[in-house]
């Protein structure tokens, strides 16, 4: 898929796929696992839910993707730029917890923007991590509740962070 | 970083948890980047643990729990149309006994967004409007999810998010204009919370106020 508004989402053939079938089948890279870059730990586990840190843009080649979207990165850079942050996280899940297929849903996401003071379109920005968590989990699973924000600055001006929990299976 | 701690308890050190007569005293404190705004809410919680609610009794009937439902119809309280969910997002996620609430953004009675900075474009009284304009949103979504307001046990966490310029330091005062709300609609038991109250350096369709939460709910 290319961007937030295609209308042949992929995610709609593999209903009843698992979430590693589905990342095989949609060809998606993982970066590493991210490492922490300071005192916190990447996912902490509390009974079935599962709180993810802040995770930034990290590519395969582990740099990230920088720059004040708006301003240095455009919308689809910035929309790259959120989807990045995604495969980050998927990555840190299946590092920690062995498997994709343990997440039972997405809960909640809060996606934080490095914007311009006049940038406006933090939603369609983080709708690149989200639809890649609904093509991954599913239209439901897939699908939580939602904060899209602007910060000014974050860390290494990297364009987006994106921090979630998850339920996972019991 | 600024630090507004004025309803702190003396007794209790601003960076950690303290238990008091079995009263526990939770401290949430937020450090978000976010122009250099940067607050701490401090709440009370003292709900026991080995007191599972009996269906038998009415829901909310004791004093210190009043029905939520009763104090909208006697604050004249209308709640505007519930959020609904769109191919990204979902205004609320139910995970057992939790209610995890999306941002809601700050919108006037006739549906139309408040917009701008506050301490800018807006003065803080204008700021604090709009946040409990976002709490009758976040209410019409639970209202919505529950079917009633008497489900929800209590306010466990909200962050407060501040359309604001750099030096803007009253970040709490605006947000008090949700928790007001839901104080009045809850009681302070049930309705005082956890809480940050922030600066971002911009807002979705550069709304005044964005606020998500998360709450203890009956199941």
């Amino acid at each position: 898929m290319s961007g937030p508004d295609s209308q042949s989402e992929p995610h709609q053939q593999f209903v009843n796929m698992s979430a590693e079938s589905r990342l095989k089948e949609l060809n998606l890279q993982l970066p590493p696992a991210p490492k922490p870059v300071a005192v916190y730990k990447p996912v902490v586990v509390v009974g079935n839910t599962c709180y993810v840190s802040g995770h930034g843009p990290l590519k395969p080649d582990k740099t990230m993707m920088t720059g004040v979207v708006g301003k240095d990165v455009d919308l689809a850079g910035g929309q790259a730029a959120a989807r990045q942050c995604g495969l980050a996280i998927l990555a840190t899940v299946r590092n920690e917890l062995g498997s994709l297929d343990r997440v039972k849903r997405l809960v909640k996401t809060l996606g934080m923007v490095n914007t311009a003071a006049d940038f406006y379109d933090h939603p369609k920005v983080i709708n690149g991590f989200s639809e890649l968590m609904r093509d991954v989990f599913g239209e439901d699973a897939g699908v939580g509740a939602r904060s899209a924000v602007g910060m000014g600055p974050l860390p290494g001006n990297i364009s987006v962070e994106v921090e979630c929990i998850f339920e996972l299976n019991g | 970083m600024h630090a507004s701690s004025s309803s702190l308890p003396s007794s209790l050190s601003p960076n950690g948890t303290k238990r008091t007569g079995g009263t526990r005293l939770f401290v949430a404190a937020t450090c978000l980047l976010a122009g250099g705004c940067i607050s701490v809410d401090v709440t009370r919680e003292s709900r026991t643990s080995s007191s599972p609610s009996t269906r038998e009794q009415p829901k909310a009937a004791t004093p210190a729990a009043p029905s939520a439902e009763a104090r909208l119809v006697e604050l004249g309280i209308k709640l505007p149309e519930a959020n609904k969910p769109s191919a990204t997002l979902t205004p609320i996620v139910i995970v057992g006994n939790f209610a995890f609430v999306s941002g809601h953004t700050s919108r006037a009675a006739d549906g139309k967004s408040i917009t701008g900075r506050v301490g800018e474009e807006l003065t803080v009284a204008q700021g604090k409007d709009a946040a409990r304009q976002v709490g009758l949103s976040v209410l019409a979504t639970l209202k919505n999810e529950l079917g009633s307001l008497d489900r929800v046990k209590r306010v466990v966490k909200v962050l407060g998010m501040v359309n604001c310029p750099a030096g803007f330091k009253e970040q709490p005062q605006v947000i008090n204009g949700f928790s007001e709300l839901l104080i009045d609609v809850f009681g302070k038991e049930r309705g005082l919370g956890a809480r940050s109250a922030v600066g971002m350096s911009s807002l979705p369709g550069n709304v005044a106020v964005e606020i998500e939460g998360v709450f203890e709910i009956e199941r």
